[in-house]
């Protein structure tokens, strides 16, 4: 859906970018993750035009970007920023309906498109006729993701679309994004600093520094195949709470208890939630056991504290495959 | 004043006028510039300061400027109204627009607006409420400035206020002031208001202040001036007075088109031929320099106007040798003397204080100053060449002649400032006219007008009883010359249609 091939933006001497390539297919959610500076925002921007390339080539949609007006490219790309940049003096109905008002829909339509979108991302009618500076910070990001989505672009950049949010509303509203329905055809490309956000967001993770791709891949390659120490100094700081999130009961499957009984009224957790969840459940139930259940054989086995860690800590010795 | 009460509105309605055809000018350049150096930010430092030297001229100065450029009258007022104008409106719109939340422009962009779309409908909405507070900064200043206006021809209420301090009218400086200061209140309102409008209603805003705009200047257009041949240019002063132009129209029926105008700019622009005929001063140096002549006032309208000094009662009897030495200047100067003298100041551009030393040292008058302090004598003056010259004279005599210091007030804006200045003590004297005192100051009767019959010795009796009785002032002896109200016309011009009286000019005018 979206290729770049040595892509390289110099500001001056500077390189902003440095001869980067990836590609990101159909539906898929790809997360440019790096500290501030490292080139990853002038990425996303040059995706709709806003910054132009110094040299090499963008394709969407197996088009060149460069061959469609910079207006059009951007009509067709959803754009969520950190800051929402929600016009002050329009109310949350005329901002939403921007996009399609520029492609010149007719107002039925508009109409229709909009108490959409309040339906799917769980917004009240009633907020329609606010002023942006009426809502809180988390309606406006809801807003500013709805406003991206008025059209139906079958593409989104997000620019730390979470960034502004405090630590508790962010982490909500991160929760509900990764399962809204709206979201689930959409190509993504999605800028964060934040690893927990990457994780919980990317399908694929491409972590960039100094302008260039140090490594690209799913979430759990970062944590047990680091290409190199740079990868491992990013992650270090949260590593144990990395490998919680990203490591799921069925990669530990024969590490857990064997159940004597196929029947128990222990609480039960399906095997593709990750050890993580399964901590938590285990604390919020004041259990010392949890049921697994196989999904394909069917086979039941019992995960405790104990069977959670030895689990983790053979994995880390043979190295995740 | 009864004669003069229908022209408030005329005035007003010109004073609109003024002041909202710049300003949409204003507007009109204004904003688009302001736009154009929030794009271009490496002009926004030259055209900001730029705009911001022309605020800071003197508006008076900067009218004054506009004189060789383009004339006197209405174009040239604008031009510097719009002119004054201009800097809250582009200083404005650029803040307003540099102002907008960058977020809010790069969401605009990233959406796929194009720059056109991000100005209408994003930048300028955003935007208007300062744009629209530099508006209400011009428009006030306008309606300030433009009372200037009427110095060059222009109109407008200034010609009551400056008319009324020439005149000593109180009422007549009030019917000016009074419509300004509210109009301005009124505007400044206005503006409020539809500053303070919800931002939703802008759109509204955006059209009906254009349309308010052009329907307030099309104010200026409707005083249709009646055309005739001549184009005369009349001080405020004279414009208002009996001996002055309502004189020409009871006693000669002289029916010409006229514009009020500053002294100081009055005779250049009669040279130039902006305007043909003038009220002038029979004595002023200009007279001279722009090669004019004066018309015969063969109905006697004018009444002399001999200079005298005119001092405080309480001074002289506590410096009685004040008296004999101040009027050693008596009949040493004649009518062509001073238009000599006054010639060199206005026009050779000599001081008023070399003028006045070297022509003291011709009559043997001149004695170095004895440097005494036995008490301080404050000499005041009009703000004219003639009477900065005269001023200098009686400092230098009496520095040279008694042990007192003098200390000179000069400039003093018109007669009524100067005589204010001098019954509220503080000035002890300045150089008087015996018709001013006469008719502006003491407002004689027609009665006694018509008895006395412009003859010059019984009106320096007259006047100076009056002064005597009334305000506890002394005429002192008169110095010689007589510097009344005179009109004057190009010399060629009045040689070519043969006009050497006002009757010559009248019978001029009435011919088809």
């Amino acid at each position: 859906m979206i290729s770049l091939h040595n892509v390289i933006k110099s500001f001056g001497f500077a390189k902003a970018v440095d001869d980067i390539s990836f590609e990101v297919n159909e539906g898929e959610n790809a997360v440019l993750l790096g500290t501030s500076g490292c080139g990853k925002t002038t990425t996303l921007r040059m995706i709709n035009r806003l910054i132009e390339v110094s040299s090499g080539e963008i394709l969407v949609a197996g088009k060149n970007i460069k061959e469609i007006q910079p207006e059009e490219l951007r009509r067709n790309i959803g754009y969520v920023l950190q800051y929402n940049g929600l016009f002050p003096h329009y109310t949350v109905a005329q901002n939403i309906a921007i996009v399609p008002e520029l492609l010149k829909w007719p107002k039925i339509r508009i109409n229709n498109r909009i108490s959409e979108l309040l339906y799917q991302l769980n917004l009240p009618e009633g907020i329609l006729s606010f002023y942006p500076q009426q809502l809180s910070g988390g309606q406006q990001q809801r807003i500013g993701l709805a406003r991206a989505l008025a059209a139906d672009p079958p593409i989104l950049l997000m620019d730390e679309p979470f960034g502004s949010l405090d630590a508790i509303t962010r982490s909500n509203i991160t929760k509900e994004f990764s399962k809204l329905e709206a979201l689930k055809n959409k190509t993504i490309v999605l800028v964060t600093h934040d690893i927990k956000e990457a994780f919980e967001l990317g399908d694929t993770i491409l972590l960039m520094d100094k302008g260039k791709i140090v490594q690209a891949g799913k979430a759990i390659d970062f944590l047990f195949h680091p290409k190199n120490n740079f990868v491992i100094d990013f992650f270090a700081g949260q590593k144990m709470l990395l490998q919680l999130n990203a490591i799921l009961l069925k990669d530990i499957w024969q590490h857990l208890e064997n159940s004597d009984t196929s029947e128990n009224n222990l609480t039960e957790i399906d095997e593709s939630k990750s050890l993580w969840e399964a901590l938590e459940l285990l604390n919020h139930k004041r259990n010392n056991l949890l049921s697994v259940k196989n999904s394909s054989s069917g086979e039941i086995k019992l995960a405790g504290y104990n069977s959670l860690f030895i689990g983790l800590e053979a994995l880390k010795q043979k190295g995740y495959e | 004043m009864r004669e003069q009460s229908g022209k408030i509105l005329d005035q007003l309605v010109q004073h609109i006028g003024l002041t909202f055809i710049s300003l949409l000018i204003a507007v009109i350049i204004g904003v688009p510039l302001g736009i154009f150096i929030s794009r271009k930010k490496k002009f926004s430092a030259p055209v900001l300061g730029f705009t911001g030297i022309l605020q800071t001229i003197p508006s008076i100065a900067l009218l004054g400027f506009m004189i060789p450029l383009l004339g006197i009258g209405p174009f040239p007022a604008i031009v510097a109204l719009f002119l004054y104008a201009l800097l809250p409106i582009v200083r404005n719109t650029f803040t307003g627009i540099t102002g907008v939340d960058a977020t809010v422009i790069e969401s605009a962009r990233g959406m796929g607006m194009s720059r056109g779309q991000i100005l209408r409908k994003v930048e300028l909405p955003l935007a208007m409420p300062v744009i629209l507070a530099g508006i209400r900064t011009a428009t006030v200043i306008n309606v300030g400035v433009a009372t200037l206006a009427s110095y060059i021809g222009a109109g407008g209420l200034g010609e009551f206020i400056f008319g009324g301090i020439a005149l000593n009218n109180t009422n007549m400086i009030l019917a000016g002031a009074i419509p300004a200061a509210l109009l301005a209140i009124f505007f400044d309102f206005l503006l409020s208001r539809i500053q303070k409008m919800d931002l939703r209603k802008f759109k509204k805003a955006f059209w009906v202040l254009p349309v308010c705009m052009i329907f307030l200047s099309s104010f200026y257009l409707l005083p249709d001036f009646y055309r005739s041949k001549m184009l005369a240019g009349f001080t405020p002063e004279f414009m208002g007075r009996k001996d002055g132009y309502l004189g020409l129209k009871n006693v000669y029926k002289l029916n010409i088109r006229t514009v009020v105008i500053s002294d100081a700019v009055m005779y250049k622009a009669a040279y130039e031929k902006k305007l043909d005929v003038i009220s002038g001063y029979s004595t002023d140096g200009r007279l001279k320099a722009f090669n004019l002549v004066i018309l015969k006032d063969d109905k006697k309208i004018f009444p002399p106007y001999y200079a005298a000094p005119v001092i405080r009662k309480d001074v002289l009897q506590k410096f009685p040798e004040l008296e004999k030495v101040i009027n050693q200047l008596a009949a040493h100067i004649n009518d062509s003397i001073m238009t000599e003298l006054n010639y060199r100041v206005d026009y050779l551009k000599q001081s008023p204080e070399k003028v006045a030393k070297d022509f003291l040292m011709e009559q043997s008058l001149y004695k170095q100053p004895l440097n005494g302090n036995e008490g301080v004598l404050r000499i005041g003056s009009k703000i004219f060449g003639e009477q900065y010259i005269l001023a200098s004279m009686y400092s230098m005599l009496i520095k040279g002649n008694t042990h007192l210091q003098v200390q000179t007030k000069t400039g003093l804006g018109g007669t009524k400032i100067c005589f204010d200045a001098l019954t509220n003590d503080q000035i002890d004297m300045y150089p008087e006219y015996t018709g001013t005192g006469l008719l502006v100051i003491l407002q004689t009767p027609d009665s006694i007008l018509n008895k006395l019959n412009n003859n010059k010795e019984e009106i320096y009796d007259y006047v100076k009883k009056q002064f005597n009785q009334k305000y506890n002032l002394e005429w002192l002896r008169p110095i010689g010359f007589d510097n009344s109200y005179a009109l004057m016309m190009r010399k060629s011009e009045a040689v070519r249609l043969k006009i050497k009286t006002i009757s010559d000019l009248k019978n001029y005018l009435n011919k088809k």
